[in-house]
């Protein structure tokens, strides 16, 4: 198994607190995309994992143009390469 | 839960947002981040390299190279967040094309204009400049030698280089790409307030109860204030957010106030408001009373075009900034004329909207935080007009108070910190001090122990005039540094390319990449960035910040700092000083320029022990330069209303927003309690002006230089998008932001598309009467234009639509307005 360049982020969706199950609903359907949490007030932490070819940026373009996502904010970013040994338990 | 390193570091990231969102995760998800083996990466901050905003960001380094970041979560600029450019920092340095070796125009093996780039050595390139820059001064004198720096620069960087040409060379011929962009905020600062920058800070976000968008795209350009913004929206229903521009974008989804105005019309609006609250009486009587002066500006100034060209000569008052004084009642009957029929009329804003927009201010239970960059000062009328919105938080007492706050953005990293603080302006030394006073230049020939003189009283060229002067070949040596001006200045085919291309001249260009500036010039100098080096920015909120070196730059690359300091080394004071001059201080006969400069027992005053492993700078050098300019610079302001900490102490915080007096930071400048400099019982004073006053100052609706006609019939603005930064010679190398927008693409009404038998995506020609560029439509994305008006962005090296724009400035701030220019677009 050769090493791959995967990117592990995470981000802030801010949506219309109103919106926010059909929103959450919407995004846990997209594809690299995980949901970790979020508050009353329409605040959403998403995990995103790409490999290389795949780019962070369509993704969160495809949430940015959700109807009622106001704005992404994205906090955490990494470049890793994972070998098959990181796959094995700590 | 199977535990491997791919969960770890998604928790690990998951953790951090949540703890920024206020969310809280499961007990699983957090545990695992205790047992996290995160040593691998060594972390350490540093402030963004990209917007005025001025984010940390949190670096991770491994192996000598930047392979992660995170938001800073102890910055108080962003709490944690990045936007999308700051989250690729890690990448920005790393792209393929990082330029390793300098290139020099050769033919045969010796310098040719004409000749192809091929590598030298730093020698071989300090060599060749040394001699066209010598030549120059022995010819024609310091005017002949000049310089285009960057908001962009490490503050040591700005000085250093101001230094070197002001002093060194006796040249004022230094101006920065601020003058692009924050010309006319200084020059709305200057004759309002008579001190530079913004009075409130970015704590006025979570007080104010509405926004005012003055043209510009902060969910854009300024993404983490725009969240900040978003924030208080959301969590106080009250809040109201109006949005002024010339056509639809991204900032108008949170908007309560849609306000589409004809360009150059906000001079009538800013008026009609005054207006409104004088016809309202809710003028604040005893603020005004107490701390405000009214002013009637001089008219018919011009548009800071050739003096040869028929709108200057038609102009009866060309480039006068002469202010007059007038009474309130005179004032009152000025802006009298801007009714809301009257202005409704002029701007296509319906009477409404623009009352709406009016009762905020006037209201006195209302705060009320006004927001601009770009759309104001980018504008034949920019100083007018930043003293309007002045004005108009002035007249109702909303200022230097928490949430009432006019502020002025920025559009740079170091556009404060370096270019407006620094003074690398042609006419500006530090500390808002300028050239043309005698007392102001004395302070600066004695921090820089120099003899009276050295220091020329006449501004030098600023960057519209330099290119100007590049082509008649008045300027013949030029050195273009941590900026991509060929892409960025205006009418570059009439203006900036042949003046590069001027036989006469020698073009210099410092920077990381191939950029479009870079292969107009003679000689291409690889240049180390942002944490390649040590350095400190400072942000639109007054806020300094510092950062060490944390990676070796890439092979070949030099920094600014020691490209500046190595040149000086090239020149005896005989080279660059009359004798006369140097009669005054014979102690530095027979010296160089880099050891009157900068070997002066206060630059290399702090020794190598104080530096951290990694500074090359400091090594190169033998002692700690950046922290010796910084102290140098910093008693320019020390005791003036500019105080700087301690150097070091920038290292142990996320930046202190000046004056910093008695280790404290001042949020709110001019107001009593919070600004050490206001004296006890004035409760406001505004002390760049000798009578504490601050000014109110009348200026009309004038018109633009140039309007679509039957010919060129549409408005062209240009301006950013949220992926690109700038001319994109960073961002463009990062493959996912690249990916995100690959093109700039020509924004139009669906309407203006149909009659001109276009569909989305088909490829155009936009002309001026200047040059012509082509590029794809869009009918439908993030920018919706009026019918009428085009937004064409400026990132794209393959879309050079400066070849279209018009070199048009205002003629007291001498920045560029790039957003009004008449075009017309057809089907290739």
């Amino acid at each position: 198994m050769e090493n791959k360049e995967v990117h592990i982020s995470s981000l802030i969706v801010h949506v219309r607190p109103a919106r926010l199950d059909e929103t959450k609903m919407q995004i846990s359907r997209l594809k690299d995309v995980e949901i970790y949490g979020d508050t009353e007030e329409g605040k959403i932490v998403v995990v995103l994992e790409t490999v290389r070819q795949k780019y962070i940026t369509d993704i969160i373009e495809t949430i940015n143009n959700l109807e009622d996502v106001l704005n992404t904010s994205l906090v955490y970013h990494q470049i890793e390469h994972l070998d098959p040994s990181c796959e094995e338990d700590l | 839960m199977k535990l491997t390193r791919r969960t770890l570091i998604k928790a690990n990231a998951a953790a951090s947002a949540a703890a920024l969102a206020g969310v809280t995760l499961p007990a699983a998800a957090t545990n695992l981040i205790a047992s996290s083996e995160e040593t691998r990466i060594k972390w350490d901050k540093a402030p963004c390299r990209f917007c005025g905003v001025g984010c940390s960001v949190l670096v991770g380094t491994q192996d000598g190279r930047v392979v992660a970041t995170q938001g800073d979560p102890d910055a108080p600029v962003n709490k944690g967040i990045n936007c999308i450019k700051g989250y690729f920092l890690s990448k920005i340095m790393y792209g393929n094309d990082r330029l390793t070796t300098p290139l020099l125009r050769m033919r045969a093996g010796k310098f040719d204009k004409d000749g192809d780039f091929a590598p030298v050595s730093w020698d071989q390139a300090f060599d060749i400049m040394a001699e066209k820059w010598k030549s120059a001064l022995k010819a024609k004198g310091p005017t002949s030698v000049g310089m285009f720096g960057s908001g962009q620069w490490t503050v040591m960087e700005g000085y250093a280089a101001s230094k070197l040409m002001k002093a060194g060379f006796r040249s004022n011929n230094i101006d920065p790409n601020a003058r692009h962009c924050m010309a006319s905020a200084v020059g709305g600062f200057m004759r309002t307030f008579g001190i530079d920058e913004p009075m409130g800070c970015y704590d006025d976000f979570e007080h104010a109860d509405a926004f005012v968008l003055w043209g510009a795209n902060m969910a854009e350009m300024h993404p983490i204030l725009w969240t900040r913004l978003t924030d208080r929206r959301l969590s106080y229903p009250h809040v109201r957010v109006n949005v002024l521009s010339t056509f639809r974008h991204r900032s108008f989804e949170l908007s309560d106030n849609d306000i589409i105005f004809t360009p150059q019309t906000d001079l009538a609006i800013a008026n009609f408001i005054a207006n409104y609250i004088i016809e309202n009486d809710a003028v604040n009587w005893e603020f005004v009373n107490k701390h405000t002066n009214f002013k009637r500006a001089t008219t018919d100034i011009g548009y800071g075009l050739r003096n040869e060209h028929p709108l200057q000569k038609q102009a009866a008052n060309p480039n006068s900034g002469k202010m007059h004084p007038m009474t309130f009642e005179e004032y009152k009957a000025s802006v009298a004329e801007y009714s809301a029929d009257k202005v409704s009329e002029l701007s296509g804003v319906s009477k409404e909207k623009l009352i709406t927009l009016a009762k905020l201010y006037a209201d006195p239970n209302t705060k009320v935080m006004s927001l601009w960059t770009m759309g104001i000062n980018q504008h034949t009328r920019g100083v007018w007009m930043n003293s309007l919105v002045y004005n108009i938080h002035l007249l109702v007492g909303k200022i230097s108070q928490p949430g009432n706050s006019p502020f002025s953005l920025t559009g740079q990293p170091s556009a404060c910190g370096t270019a407006r603080e620094v003074g690398t302006f042609s006419h500006r030394l530090p500390a808002d001090l300028v050239v043309t006073k005698k007392e102001h230049r004395d302070i600066a020939e004695k921090i820089w122990k120099l003899p009276e003189g050295t220091i020329p009283a006449k501004p030098g060229y600023h960057a519209v005039e330099q290119n100007r002067r590049l082509k008649d070949g008045d300027i013949n040596a030029y050195w273009v540094m941590c900026n991509n001006n060929m892409q960025a200045a205006p009418n570059l085919m009439e203006e900036g390319l042949p003046g590069y291309r001027n036989p006469d001249n020698f073009i210099v260009c410092s920077d990381p990449y191939p950029t479009v500036t870079a292969q107009a010039s003679d000689l291409i100098l690889p240049t180390a960035m942002w944490v390649e080096k040590e350095g400190a920015y400072g942000n639109a909120e007054r806020r300094t910040q510092a950062w060490y070196q944390q990676v070796k730059p890439v092979e070949g690359a030099k920094s600014d700092l020691w490209q500046l300091l190595e040149f000086s080394k090239r020149f005896s004071i005989e080279d660059v000083w009359p004798e006369e001059l140097i009669k005054e201080m014979p102690e530095y006969r027979g010296k160089s320029v880099y050891e009157v400069l900068y070997r002066n027992q206060q630059v290399d005053a702090f020794p190598l022990s104080e530096v951290q492993e990694l500074n090359d700078d400091a090594r190169d050098q033998g002692f700690y330069v950046q922290k010796g300019l910084f102290e140098e610079y910093a008693a320019f302001g020390r005791g003036h209303g500019h105080d700087l900490a301690p150097y070091d102490r920038y290292h142990q915080v996320r930046g202190l927003r000046w004056p910093v007096v008695d280790g404290k930071e001042t949020r709110w400048r001019f107001a009593e309690g919070s600004d050490p400099y206001v004296e006890k019982g004035s409760g406001f004073q505004f002390y760049g002006k000798p009578d504490n006053k601050a000014n109110i100052i009348f200026a009309p609706y004038e018109q633009p230089p140039e309007s679509p006609n039957e010919e060129y019939d549409l408005w062209l603005c240009t301006g950013r998008v949220l992926e690109h930064w700038h001319s994109g010679s960073l961002t463009g190398r990062v493959p996912e932001l690249y990916r995100a927008v690959p093109d700039a693409l020509c924004y139009i009404h669906p309407e203006d598309a149909i009659r001109r038998n276009l569909r989305r995506g088909d490829e155009v020609l936009i002309e001026s009467i200047r040059g012509e560029v082509r590029c794809r439509v869009e009918t439908r994305g993030r920018d919706r234009p009026p019918e009428g008006l085009v937004f064409v962005p400026w990132f794209d090296a393959r879309v050079l639509i400066n070849k279209v724009t018009l070199d048009a400035t205002d003629p007291l701030s001498k920045q560029t307005d790039f957003k009004k220019c008449a075009v017309k677009i057809s089907k290739v």
